[in-house]
């Protein structure tokens, strides 16, 4: 007898010689620390604090093995122009791009990953600068360029241009047409995080000349993908709305980044839709 | 001892209980100036300033507004709730530089908290709570807008209450609740302390009341601990109005 292995369910204790039915839930998130802290692990001071949707899977629904690609992402408008292909003088140069490196910059596994959902999220368009290459064109981003080798840092001085930061209808736009380009391989559901605009500590009474300010900038945006959502149908990772439940004060280490209970309540938000989109009971039987 | 002259604030209010909130308020920024009075050297001594308040609502007269502060709340907005969005940001745009030029203070608008209940069946479910959870976020950009094309001062409640959490605090954007009253109080009365008081209340009696306060680090203090600032207690009916919806 193959024993059943359903969300929720008791799991029957599998006699000597049974197949043993394990249903694989593949994930591809392109984004950066928000997600992975919260859906791979959060490592603090070189300690695990918090062990990310695999665990929180296993507790939870019974055989069901979580497989995550994480792709970091530089931005919405890099995404689109790259075409799987480095520029040669990239692959020649070992420049220390630290977490984005050229293969995840110049990555086309956004829309042709074999998965059963993909995870998105808006912080690199809120935050990421790009430079364009000036006679190539191609746009890049230097993870802390003012750490580099003085040679690079001349080169890339001398190559590249920086470019202005993402409008949010630019932004929206660019997001529509990579969920476009995602569809037309597979109907996989796509969430999308959004980010929470509370910053510590910020007391800003008059907003007169500050018009871009980082928790401005981030209800904006999330205004504009609560407007995408409602075009497309794509999932909103409603993080601002779970931080404002549980209170930003105890879940944020900084502005950006969340702590081990903050990433445990995000993973599990992370779940309820999975579950509530069917990919839980539709995971692939291994 | 030097004298101080009176602190003069217009509150809107949308619903009778909201005045349970205001009063709060200014009975923490009582006791805040009360507390940093008494904590002054000899020299620097002043006499806390009495406060004079006023309720009023959509309706009234804004010429009928004592000369001093206004603090208005986006839940008036909120309430309209099937209005247009663009009909009422022009509305709130064209009321707020009205009362900006009506009153000689400085004008205040409270943001929303952003979190909504759930709604049952009846009351439109789902779909309700996230048109309601849109248009909240929508009305607190607005308020960040109006604030960079006006000049007003916004009291970000919804910063201040999303920092402690709607679980913690037991309530949602209606503000019920006690704490929830009381860190919402706390932050009104902060915002005042920061940018509503410099005409009126002595320089050396405003910063030692700014300190006292401590902002929204010293609201979160206070709140972890269940100890917001002490209300001076009932009114003293001297320097007092009490009138309006």
């Amino acid at each position: 007898m193959i024993p059943a292995y359903w969300p929720g369910g008791a799991v029957a204790k599998p006699s000597r010689g049974a197949v043993i039915r394990v249903r694989r839930l593949n994930l591809f998130l392109k984004g950066n620390l928000d997600l992975r802290d919260s859906l791979h692990s959060l490592r603090l001071n070189g300690t695990v604090c918090w062990n990310g949707l695999g665990g929180l899977l296993r507790d939870r629904f019974s055989g069901i093995h979580c497989r995550l690609l994480h792709e970091t992402w530089t931005r919405s408008d890099a995404l689109l122009a790259a075409d799987g292909t480095i520029p040669v003088e990239l692959t020649q140069r070992p420049l220390p791009l630290g977490a984005y490196s050229p293969a995840s910059q110049f990555s086309q596994a956004m829309f042709t990953a074999p998965v059963d959902a993909v995870i998105l999220s808006i912080q690199p368009d809120t935050m990421s600068n790009l430079l364009r290459h000036r006679t190539q064109g191609y746009l890049l981003h230097a993870d802390n360029p003012w750490e580099w080798p003085q040679a690079e840092q001349d080169w890339l001085r001398a190559s590249f241009d920086p470019i202005p930061r993402l409008e949010v209808a630019d932004s929206m736009a660019n997001l529509e047409r990579i969920i476009e380009r995602r569809r037309q391989f597979s109907d996989a559901p796509i969430l999308i995080y959004n980010q929470s605009p509370v910053v510590p500590g910020e007391a800003i009474d008059c907003h007169m000349g500050l018009e871009n300010i980082f928790s401005t900038r981030v209800r904006r945006f999330n205004l504009g993908l609560i407007e995408l959502s409602q075009r497309t149908g794509v999932s909103i990772i409603d993080v601002d709305s779970i931080l404002s439940r549980h209170g930003a004060e105890s879940l944020k280490i900084d502005a950006l980044h969340l702590n081990a209970d903050g990433c445990r309540r995000v993973a599990e938000e992370v779940v309820r839709v999975l579950d509530d989109l069917g990919c839980l009971s539709d995971a692939q039987v291994a | 001892m030097e004298m101080s002259a009176t602190i003069a604030i217009n509150i809107q209010i949308v619903r009778g209980r909201d005045r349970a909130l205001f009063f709060a308020a200014v009975e923490q920024l009582r006791g805040c100036l009360v507390a940093a009075s008494s904590a002054l050297s000899q020299e620097q001594k002043v006499s806390p300033p009495n406060i004079a308040y006023r309720f009023f609502s959509d309706n009234d007269d804004t010429a009928e507004l004592m000369p001093g502060a206004v603090i208005l709340w986006l839940f008036a907005a909120l309430a309209q709730g099937n209005e247009p969005f663009h009909t009422t940001a022009a509305r709130l745009h064209e009321s707020i530089q009205a009362l900006t030029l009506a009153v000689n203070g400085p004008v205040f608008l409270c943001t929303l908290f952003r979190h909504v209940p759930p709604f049952s069946e009846a009351e439109g479910g789902e779909a309700r709570r996230l048109w309601l959870r849109q248009r909240i976020r929508r009305l607190n950009l607005l308020a960040t807008d109006l604030s960079y094309s006006t000049g007003i001062n916004i009291i970000d409640l919804d910063r201040t209450l999303a920092h402690l959490g709607a679980g913690p605090l037991q309530t949602d954007v209606r503000l019920g609740g006690e704490r929830a009253t009381a860190a919402a109080a706390d932050t009104i009365c902060g915002a005042l302390l920061a940018a509503g008081l410099d005409d009126v209340v002595p320089e050396a009696l405003l910063n030692r009341s700014q300190k006292l306060h401590g902002g929204l680090a010293g609201i979160m203090h206070r709140a972890e601990r269940g100890q917001f600032l002490r209300p001076a207690g009932r009114p003293n009916a001297d320097g007092e109005e009490h009138v309006g919806a």
